[in-house]
């Protein structure tokens, strides 16, 4: 009975999404209406005004700054409800040992290339101003360190070696960067988190340059402390 | 439109019944990262090569390890 | 309405990955397998999102001397937000997923 409603279902939505995409306009035409607006303002002079050739960072962290803002909101809500709901790992207590020890092989290549896949996630969110990259995937290839370290020489060592002490700072840090650029933009007597207050262009750019790697920062570390709450296993 | 877009998207469709259909959870599981890995390359395909590295980081890398985590603490043997 | 939905080839795929994602979460007992299901959803509406941005012959959105047509640049940027927010739902998700198991397993925290 459940399946039959639900394929009814399916088939209702279906047909009303197939009616909707047929009156959709021609995908790539110029005109349509979503290309029209404010994205041509975006494209002609958006390297002048907020120094990011590359256009998706100069809307994120110029242009909609403000959204980003909510976006790290969340990121830190959800850690929050995360360590409500299972709390935070302790080192060294608790938590079941590696069964096996790390095979010499893969242990050795993980400590010869840890610091160039650290290096690698820094270049990723600096070099975001003007060609591929982003604050975000940066942070997201540094959480993904912290996970293969976990992951190689077993969970112990790892909450060890990066505490979760060391970690608070992170976590906390990127929402307070967020405010205090904010508040400078008040004092300097435009708008809230208004990055174009001073008639120096580098100034702007070392602004944009430090809400990236705060972007990428919390972002990284707190996806690692969501690995790590949920990699904990209480034993008694 | 061109034909490696319609190649990608049929494998899209058939990686994604695949993952919704299989009985085993782990190899749902990496089936959706196989997944995320085409839909990547797809956007690619769209223009948007900043948001395939994200997805390539995200979707194939940090969420499928999410998944094998959680699938091992809510299973009912000790697979540790 | 057969040959409009040809050339958005990409909605309709979108559309039918919606659509299997759906069926994912309303059908398997699994609570992981809905979890796939929300991100499979999750990501057909970025591919939607992808496409409606998208320009016939234009460039991608990374500013280069001489080169004047540009994909849209800005549904990419809200895709990128979405993204983050939907690895934080994910993993929110998992650790409520987990959470249950336990309280009906018995198991202390």
């Amino acid at each position: 009975m459940k399946k039959f409603i639900v394929i009814v279902l399916l088939v209702l939505v279906g047909l009303f999404l197939l009616l909707a995409v047929s009156k959709m306009p021609i995908m790539g035409d110029p005109d349509s209406p979503t290309n029209a607006i404010a994205t041509s303002r975006y494209i002609a002079k958006g390297p002048q005004e907020t120094g990011c050739n590359n256009l998706v960072s100069a809307i994120i962290l110029n242009y909609r700054v403000y959204d980003t803002f909510g976006e790290i909101t969340v990121i830190f809500v959800t850690l929050t409800a995360a360590l409500a709901i299972l709390g935070r790992e302790k080192a060294g207590e608790g938590v079941s040992p590696l069964k096996v020890s790390p095979s010499p092989l893969v242990s050795t290549i993980m400590i010869i290339y840890i610091p160039f896949f650290i290096v690698f996630a820094f270049y990723v969110a600096i070099h975001g101003f003007n060609s591929i990259g982003g604050g975000f995937q940066g942070g997201v290839i540094l959480a993904s360190v912290l996970v293969i370290y976990a992951l190689v020489f077993g969970y112990d060592e790892a909450v060890r070696k990066f505490p979760p002490k060391r970690r608070i700072l992170f976590e906390g840090l990127a929402p307070l960067c967020f405010v205090v650029v904010g508040f400078m933009s008040i004092l300097a007597g435009t708008n809230f988190l208004n990055l174009n207050f001073s008639s120096v262009s580098h100034f702007r750019n070392f602004l944009t340059l430090i809400l990236e790697i705060s972007l990428g920062l919390t972002s990284g570390v707190a996806i690692a402390s969501l690995f790590y709450i949920l990699k904990k296993v209480e034993r008694e | 439109m061109t034909v490696l877009i319609i190649l990608l998207s049929l494998c899209l469709i058939i990686l994604s019944i695949f993952v919704v259909v299989s009985r085993n959870l782990l190899a749902s599981i990496i089936l959706f990262s196989a997944y995320g890995l085409i839909m990547a390359l797809v956007w690619q395909q769209l223009g948007a090569p900043v948001l395939a590295l994200a997805e390539v980081v995200v979707e194939s890398g940090i969420i499928s390890v999410l998944f094998v985590v959680s699938v091992f603490r809510t299973s009912k043997d000790d697979v540790e | 309405m057969l040959k409009a939905s040809f050339s958005n080839l990409i909605y309709v795929v979108s559309m039918i990955l919606f659509l299997i994602g759906f069926y994912a979460v309303a059908m398997r007992p699994s609570l992981i397998k809905k979890i796939i299901g929300i991100n499979i959803m999750e990501t057909a509406i970025f591919l939607f999102l992808i496409g409606i941005g998208n320009k016939k012959g234009g460039a991608s959105p990374l500013v280069v001397e001489g080169i004047e047509k540009y994909v849209n640049p800005f549904p990419q940027a809200m895709v990128l937000m979405a993204l983050v927010v939907g690895v934080g739902t994910t993993a929110l998700a998992l650790i409520l997923a987990v959470r249950l198991f336990e309280c009906e397993n018995g198991e202390k925290r």
